[in-house]
């Protein structure tokens, strides 16, 4: 899991960088970072076309507001939460109506150990096509409210850890700990045919 | 909810779900374009803010306080320096009294007004007749004449 945290030092130069004018610094953390971010709001939002644009505003945001960044966090906690609440704005102002569209799903996941292990033997998932899996797991992370959908995605799928959610959250452990125990068992309804 | 909770292993799989693989430099051409577009609605906000500010500036300038002061205090003088009351009151108050308003060489012309002559007829009839001598030649009278006969008695 800790590879997922990005080099903090490398950050921090980079961001001084960027605070004295230098924009290719601030690219570089564009770079960085979209990826990241991109499977955040992606799977918040469950639409790709929003996610392209609420990246920009994400990042826009950020440039503007990178002079005030005062080195109290790291700059990915930053970034991450500046994501989160703009994601969670654009949620509400969307409200109930959700087109999903997804991306495609890449060819690693075939030689992805938990998929290799979710396909084989007996299990129910071995004669399920993969769009067909990606379409269920979409629709029901859609059905979780945002703040369960957030920790399922922070956690489950991005693979931070409780305390780095918790600090992006800004929320105690045990919130982040709660929400993901009552995400995980309303996930277990809605996809229990592919789970037994 | 650990690492082989079902339900971990299969939201793992969401990882996998990515962008085209140039996405992120497509991504960043769109952002500098946005931040080119940006900076040039900020260049014409901070223009028109500069603009006015100058102007303003400008108006705060000393010349024009000076202009400014010297209107207010010439406009002040001459208002100072005005008489206090207006001309008909004066003209009024000049006199010593209503009653003893005088009239000096006013003339009364019988074509003043188109009901003169007529008036004027009948406060002759009125008085004896058309014999004043004055009238008989046509002359003008003064407002406050006196009609009188030879016999010296006013009518």
């Amino acid at each position: 899991m800790s590879d997922r945290i990005p080099n903090i030092d490398q950050d921090q130069n980079l961001v001084e960088r960027s605070q004295d004018g230098d924009t290719r610094a601030f690219d570089e953390l564009v770079r960085k970072y979209t990826p990241k971010l991109y499977g955040l709001v992606y799977n918040m939002t469950g639409n790709r076309e929003d996610t392209a644009d609420l990246l920009q505003d994400i990042f826009a945001k950020a440039y503007r507001s990178l002079k005030r960044f005062q080195g109290k966090s790291t700059f990915y906690t930053w970034i991450y939460s500046i994501s989160v609440n703009m994601t969670l704005n654009f949620l509400k102002k969307r409200g109930r109506y959700t087109k999903l569209s997804m991306d495609d799903v890449d060819s690693g996941i075939q030689n992805d150990p938990d998929f290799i292990k979710l396909t084989s033997g007996d299990s129910p998932l071995r004669d399920v096509n993969i769009h067909e899996l990606q379409k269920r797991l979409n629709e029901s992370m859609m059905k979780l409210s945002e703040d369960h959908r957030t920790v399922v995605t922070l956690y489950d799928v991005q693979g931070l850890q409780h305390s780095e959610i918790s600090k992006i959250l800004g929320v105690s452990e045990g919130t982040v700990r709660s929400r993901l125990f009552y995400a995980h068992r309303q996930l277990q309804t809605y996809l229990e045919d592919f789970i037994k | 909810m650990t690492e082989h909770d079902p339900i971990h292993q299969l939201l793992r799989l969401k990882r996998h779900e990515q962008p085209s693989p140039d996405f992120v430099e497509d991504f960043l051409k769109t952002f500098h374009q946005r931040q080119r577009a940006e900076l040039l609605q900020n260049s014409a906000r901070g223009l028109l803010w500069e603009r006015i500010t100058t102007y303003f500036d400008d108006l705060m300038n000393p010349k024009w306080g000076w202009a400014a002061a010297s209107v207010v205090a010439v406009s002040l003088l001459a208002f100072s320096m005005k008489p206090a009351s207006g001309g008909k009151a004066d003209y009024v108050n000049n006199s010593a009294s209503p009653d003893a308003f005088e009239v000096k060489g006013v003339v009364v012309s019988p074509d003043q007004s188109p009901n003169a002559n007529e008036r004027y007829l009948i406060s002759r009839h009125n008085v004896g007749g058309l014999s004043d001598p004055n009238e008989a030649q046509g002359k003008a009278l003064p407002a406050s004449f006196h009609l009188s006969d030879d016999t010296g008695m006013t009518h």
